[in-house]
């Protein structure tokens, strides 16, 4: 069970990490991006073109993938979500849906379907209760403690940050204090693909074998549960919400074993998700909307 | 201004500022944003279960997306295992084209008087049951034909000058290695310009089943429409048993790959084993091969691959063996769980997809995990583990078909005629695809096709639909280089299956990289 709690909080900061992708963008556009996770595969693939077979750095490869994967994070906002900002906001979740689904056909048509490899970059790793966490399951812990740190503190003592905020609870009300919708819109989509992209990279070395699809299949439910668990409003809860759903994924792991229930993983995040909204809906840290 | 106007009629604490949800005192702004009297529309609970609503429905998406098995490469040869003709060990089409009777004709031996088994066959559709006819001699007798279709029905698919076929596979093997669709078509082109199967050339089309078991069906619809001679079914445990039902509701004849066990199927038909059987296989292999070390078995948990790995279990138990069962879910991210239950033992067999195996494999070696694996053999898996990995102990496969590695294996295995067929492959993908990259895929379709050649060709000139069903339906047995043996004759699954022989295969250093060779070829038993 010692592996279970410790390999869930390493997990569990990738979900933390795609969570606060979700989060920040739901709080710049009150809508869910269902193509957070997917965003985070085109990353891989794009890494992976640039250093197969050439010498390129893999980390620089992987910077260039990163401001690539945010820079189209852009693009769909400007060309998607700022024309739908009037719209439901339902119209422009499906739109994330449609999204995830064109980038996929991205994938698919560039790499085709094939399966492809990049092996991490590190070997070998530190003995922490039985689980030998590699020299990236602790860059991922460092990164979403200040990502989530660090972007909170930005967005509470900045005026662009109060502004990211207040957007999120009336685009209109913001709108008549000055705040400007479009740059919101804009500087939430570009982080939410940059966050997407770090995630992937790092998770990505645990998993060297990657396909089409391959985050959004493995990492976008226990990404969400952690956003909801977390509290929708809250970046803070991303990071914790994202270390529970990883405990109890693995724990899950751990104790359902041998149930025979097909699916587990995914029963117990939605199970999790339902208890979450029933009991405290706004998440462990997110505040009621006012009504 | 606006936000002096704000900021004199708001009280002191902001919703904005504490939207982060851990109380912080708001910081010093000029222009403080307050929120408090702003109305809100739809209650966050609702529009959480909302979220979960859309959630589910993405999740159904993604897995529609991403299969079962993407990258599930369990069982590559496109129709199954070809038996070996006695003069058939050059391989190629060449010696195929214009003299069927060169070809080891369809012999219903003398199981054919015993009944049909365990199995009863039942009718579809309101025909008769099909039986097989103890007094039909091979010899100066009309050819048995099954009792499946009537009239026009009965050629559908079939003229003087073409053969239609029709398969669903997941067009991701076409496209492997920038392979095309069209690619898998080398064979018939091949033979097509040396006279064809008694003039007529094949024409085989590909509908993508994605590896989806919801796209089968729908890939499986779109061939009948097409008015095959019969519907081809490739690759993938959880894509055929869909498919088949919907054959067998449509009396649609289909041929297949593994899949688990039909029950008292009428149209369908498969040269391969079962997905029970397979898994036996593997149990037959560890027994004989690892007794007296410690077992583990990581298997998917799905009703179309579970079986497998319960009859492979069986066997172990049967043979003293007590192995460790550890069940991971389809596209799991997290492997450590069933990593640290399999820490211990000796040797693991990894009952999972091409994909999601490598990652397996990744990972426990990340964690200092590095039994012997037995996996069936791909050579993607090999690519995306590395040569290392692959060779660092070296790899055991259990298959139902021959290993490939470009330029064969210098001789080995003469006597199954494997160089021969593998130069003649690659002969034909030069002419005909030059530039392509061959591979372990392309190889299996090749020995696939050669395999439904032969078939054709025992079918005869005036070949019908009943008639290729009654030939395997009676009781067939037929060996074609460099496959496994075709056996109806015991009449398993009506006599429907045909499929009963297993390779053993190893990795091993070849070219630069890791690729597969076979160590035993085409055992009934690896006990």
């Amino acid at each position: 069970m010692a592996i279970a709690l410790v390999d869930g909080i390493f997990v569990g900061t990738i979900y933390g990490l795609f969570a606060v992708g979700i989060v920040l963008v739901h709080n710049g556009s009150r809508v869910i991006n269902f193509a957070q996770a997917e965003l985070g595969t085109l990353a891989i693939y794009l890494t992976w073109t640039f250093t197969d077979g050439r010498e390129t750095p893999r980390l620089a490869a992987a910077i260039l993938a990163i401001l690539i994967v945010g820079a189209l994070g852009l693009v769909f906002e400007r060309a998607v979500v700022n024309p739908l900002r009037e719209a439901p906001r339902i119209t422009v979740a499906v739109a994330t849906v449609g999204f995830s689904l064109f980038l996929i056909a991205i994938e698919l048509l560039f790499w085709g379907p094939s399966p492809r490899s990049m092996q991490s970059p590190f070997e070998g790793g530190v003995n922490v209760l039985g689980y030998i966490a590699s020299p990236l399951d602790w860059i991922s812990v460092g990164a979403l403690v200040l990502l989530s740190f660090g972007l909170g503190a930005f967005l509470k003592r900045t005026d662009f940050g109060l502004g990211v905020l207040a957007s999120a609870q009336d685009p209109t009300a913001a709108r008549l204090v000055g705040v400007r919708f479009a740059d919101v819109s804009a500087f939430t989509w570009v982080l939410a693909g940059v966050l997407g992209a770090v995630a992937a990279l790092l998770v990505q070395a645990r998993n060297p074998a990657f396909g089409v699809g391959f985050m959004t299949d493995r990492f976008f439910v226990p990404a969400l549960a952690a956003a909801l668990v977390g509290g929708l409003s809250s970046l803070r809860g991303a990071f914790v919400g994202g270390i529970v759903v990883g405990v109890i994924d693995l724990t899950s792991q751990q104790l359902f074993a041998t149930s025979g229930i097909p699916g587990i993983q995914v029963l117990t995040m939605f199970v999790l998700i339902l208890v979450v909204l029933l009991i405290r809906p706004q998440g462990l840290l997110g505040t009621r909307e006012a009504t | 201004m606006p936000s002096s106007h704000a900021a004199s009629s708001a009280p002191a604490a902001t919703t904005a500022e504490n939207s982060d949800g851990d109380g912080d005192q708001p910081g010093r702004h000029p222009r403080a944003v307050h929120l408090d009297e702003l109305s809100m529309s739809t209650t966050f609970r609702e529009q959480s279960l909302f979220l979960v609503a859309v959630m589910i429905l993405i999740a159904s998406i993604v897995t529609v997306l991403d299969p079962p098995g993407r990258g599930d490469l369990v069982g590559a040869p496109l129709i199954g295992d070809a038996p070996t003709s006695e003069s058939s060990d050059a391989g190629s089409p060449d010696d195929q084209a214009s003299t069927p009777g060169t070809t080891g004709s369809p012999s219903p031996t003398a199981t054919s008087t015993s009944a049909p088994g365990t199995e009863n066959p039942t009718g579809g559709g309101g025909s008769e049951t099909p039986t097989p006819d103890p007094t039909n001699s091979p010899s100066g007798s009309p050819p048995y034909e099954a009792n499946l279709y009537s009239g026009a029905e009965n050629t559908r698919g079939i003229t003087d000058e073409l053969i239609r076929f029709c398969g669903h596979a997941a067009l991701t093997l076409a496209a492997a290695f920038d392979t095309s669709e069209a690619d898998l078509s080398v064979y018939w082109e091949e033979l097509s310009g040396k006279g064809g199967i008694y003039g007529r050339d094949v024409e085989i089309s590909w509908e993508d089943d994605a590896y989806s078991a919801d796209t089968a069906v729908t890939a499986v619809t779109a061939c009948a429409d097409k008015d095959p001679f019969m519907i081809l079914g490739g690759i993938g445990f959880d894509q055929i048993p869909g498919a088949r039902t919907w054959a067998e509701t449509n009396k649609e004849l289909y041929l297949h790959h593994i899949a688990v066990k039909a029950d008292n199927p009428t149209y369908s038909f498969t040269l391969q084993p079962t997905v029970q059987q397979y898994g036996r296989a593997f149990g037959e292999y560890i027994a004989s091969t690892y007794r007296g070390q410690s077992v583990a078995i990581v298997y998917r948990q799905s009703p179309n691959w579970a079986p497998g790995h319960q009859a492979g279990a069986e066997v172990l138990r049967a043979n003293g063996i007590n192995p460790t069962e550890v069940p991971v879910q389809q596209n799991q991210g997290a492997y450590t769980v069933a990593i640290n239950q399999i820490r211990d033992h000796d040797v693991v067999w990894l009952w999972e997809n091409a994909l999601n195996g490598a990652n397996f494999i990744q990972q426990a070696a990340a964690q200092g995990v590095r039994p012997k694996w037995i996996l069936p053999p791909f050579q993607t898996t090999l690519d995306l583990i590395g040569n290392n990995r692959s060779l660092n102990p070296t790899i055991d496969g259990v298959a139902t078909w021959p290993s490939y590695v470009p330029g064969g294996y210098g001789g080995a295995w003469s006597e199954h005629g494997l160089q021969a067929e593998i130069d003649a492959f690659e002969a034909a993908y030069a002419k005909h695809r030059p530039g392509t990259d061959t591979n372990d895929i392309l190889f299996q379709v090749w020995v696939g096709n050669k395999v439904l050649h032969q078939l054709l060709l025992a079918c005869g000139p005036d070949c019908t639909r009943n008639r290729f069903a009654g030939m395997l339906e009676r009781g067939l047995q037929l060996r074609i280089n460099p496959a496994c043996t075709i056996d109806t004759t015991g009449l398993s699954m009506n006599g429907r299956l045909g499929g009963h022989e297993f390779t053993v295969q190893e990795s091993f250093a070849t070219g630069g990289g890791a690729g597969w060779k076979t160590n035993r070829w085409c055992a009934r038993s690896l006990l």
